[in-house]
């Protein structure tokens, strides 16, 4: 029993218009003036709706209603159930729950955009890249012989080369300057200080190292092999070495056009070199390896002419019938000497 | 030792890389495999008087028309024509790679390998059809099965003996 001090009034809890009291001093200091007009509107029209009939039971949106009764005295007021879907009752929800459906909006926002991250392949790297980065700088730093072992093999071979192929450039572009001048030695040296060649480069490219591991004189026609001089003794099929060359270079010719002189005059694999120089009735390749000197292929060239001139005849209706082995030897083997011999 | 070049031409599939892997390896395969460009082996076969390397040149075989690389048959003095009796066009074809060779080269010493003998009774047509072809060609007919082995070796070393045989008469 509650006694109404100012009238002096007695109320029943169960009576109508006490509820409707300790509602409305609940309502109005606990939520703000506007939700409080309607949460009066609703718990009024509740009420009223009870009196006529039982409302079906809804556990969560009683609770609702219930908790902000509950500190008066939930015992004492009546167990009355909350129609669900009224529009009233959407409206407060919609009032009361409005914070937390802002941030599940956010929250529903930021899932959406991380799974689009997850789908798009290009997004994803963008996350992880840094990620993955930093992880292979640390793994890099903490295991450096490891890696270097991993790596050696797949990036060694191309390092050598592309420096072979920086030293070949420069030396190409000492001997260009040399080329256009005098011989002897100071002479040289003075002209190309006079080309801003420095005298550093100039006497590195005079000591590249260089070998001739291998010479195939091969009839130009047929691809038979006429003569093979060789400075490492390993190879066993030299007659189908010329064959394959011949046919590559008809290949070469054939498929990607231009005329008898345009074809392969130099194969690179590895740190080797094939050098082709041709004359009219037979061909020259040898193997070297290392830088050549400026002047090889010109006696490549000149020991061809002496050969032509040697076998001519022999040489233009060429069927395979052996040529003789002393003279050819004789002939080629200079070139085969050549190591490290610039002057 | 003397050396002489050897191209097999024909058709495609009819079996030139199986001649040839049949006389060095003494090999045969079911599988098709199409050359490209050229395979290169050299066989030391025996003649009356000396031995004699050949540098043998399996050619991609001619498709849809077309023949050879003419580049490939250069300065070559011997050839195998080669046809896949199954095959009637293969047969008739025949006649255009000989021409083709003597252009090249008209001392070619040239034999026909009619192949593929191991797939045809021996009383079928296109084998009195392919006999009429080397007669009017003019060549020498060899009957091959690269399958069985049957006359390949016969067939390389009678080029062979032809081919020293040409060297002796125009030294
Ligand atoms: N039964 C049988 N099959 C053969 C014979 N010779 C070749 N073949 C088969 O025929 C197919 C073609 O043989 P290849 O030797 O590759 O023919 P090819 O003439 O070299 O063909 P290309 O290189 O494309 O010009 C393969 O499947 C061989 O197994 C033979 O004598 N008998
Ligand atoms: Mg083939």
């Amino acid at each position: 029993m509650v006694t109404e001090p100012e009238s002096g009034l007695v109320f029943s809890l169960n009576d109508e218009a006490f509820q409707q009291v300790v509602l409305r001093e609940l309502l109005l200091s606990e939520v703000g003036n506007a939700h409080s007009q309607l949460l009066l509107r609703l718990i009024g029209k509740t009420i009223g709706d009870a009196q006529g009939q039982a409302a079906p039971h809804s556990n969560g949106t009683h609770a609702l209603a219930v908790a902000h009764t509950e500190q008066t005295d939930s015992a004492a007021l009546p167990d009355r159930s909350v129609p669900v879907f009224s529009p009233e009752m959407i409206e407060l929800r919609r009032i009361l729950l409005a914070p937390e459906h802002a941030r599940i909006a956010q929250l529903e926002a930021e899932i959406a955009q991380l799974q689009q991250q997850l789908m798009s392949q290009d997004a994803l790297i963008e996350i992880l890249s840094p990620v993955i980065a930093n992880s292979i700088a640390n793994r890099v730093r903490d295991s450096r012989d490891e890696m270097v072992e991993a790596f050696y093999p797949i990036i060694g071979s191309s390092i050598t080369r592309a420096v072979n192929e920086a030293i070949r450039n420069l030396a190409e572009r000492i001997d260009a300057t040399v080329r256009q001048n005098l011989r002897p030695q100071v002479a040289k040296r003075l002209w190309l200080r006079l080309q801003g060649v420095n005298p550093q480069e100039a006497m590195l490219r005079d000591v590249l190292p260089f070998t001739v591991q291998e010479i195939f004189l091969i009839h130009r026609r047929s691809g038979l092999l006429l003569h093979h001089a060789s400075a490492t003794g390993t190879i066993t099929d030299a007659d189908l070495i010329s064959g394959m060359l011949t046919a590559i270079r008809s290949y070469v010719r054939d498929s990607l056009g231009g005329d008898e002189e345009q074809t392969l005059d130099e194969i690179n694999y590895g740190e080797r070199q094939i050098v082709i120089q041709e004359g009219s009735a037979a061909l020259l390749a040898v193997v070297l390896e290392g830088i050549e000197p400026a002047d090889f292929r010109q006696r490549m060239r000149e020991q061809l002419s002496v050969i032509h001139a040697e076998f001519g005849s022999q040489l233009r209706d060429y069927q395979g019938d052996p040529l003789d082995p002393e003279t050819l030897h004789e002939l080629l083997a200079p070139l085969l000497a050549t190591q490290d011999t610039i002057s | 030792m003397i050396q002489r070049k050897v191209c097999l031409v024909g058709d495609f599939a009819v079996g030139k890389t199986s001649l040839f892997s049949r006389f060095i390896y003494n090999k045969f395969s079911e599988d098709y495999l199409t050359t490209v460009g050229v395979r290169m082996q050299r066989k030391i076969v025996p003649t009356r008087g000396a031995a004699a390397a050949l540098i043998l040149w399996d050619i991609e075989g001619g498709k849809d028309g077309a023949t050879v690389r003419e580049s490939y048959l250069d300065a070559a003095t011997g050839a195998v024509v080669v046809c896949d009796l199954t095959r009637l066009t293969t047969i008739m074809n025949m006649k255009n790679y000989v021409e083709l060779l003597l252009r090249v080269n008209p001392a070619m010493q040239i034999v026909l390998a009619g192949n593929k003998l191991d797939l045809l009774p021996l009383e079928h047509a296109h084998l009195i059809l392919v006999r009429r072809v080397a007669a009017q060609l003019d060549q020498l007919l060899t009957l091959t099965s690269a399958s069985t082995g049957v006359g390949v070796e016969d067939m390389f070393t009678t080029l062979g003996e032809r081919l020293i045989e040409q060297a002796v008469q125009q030294p």
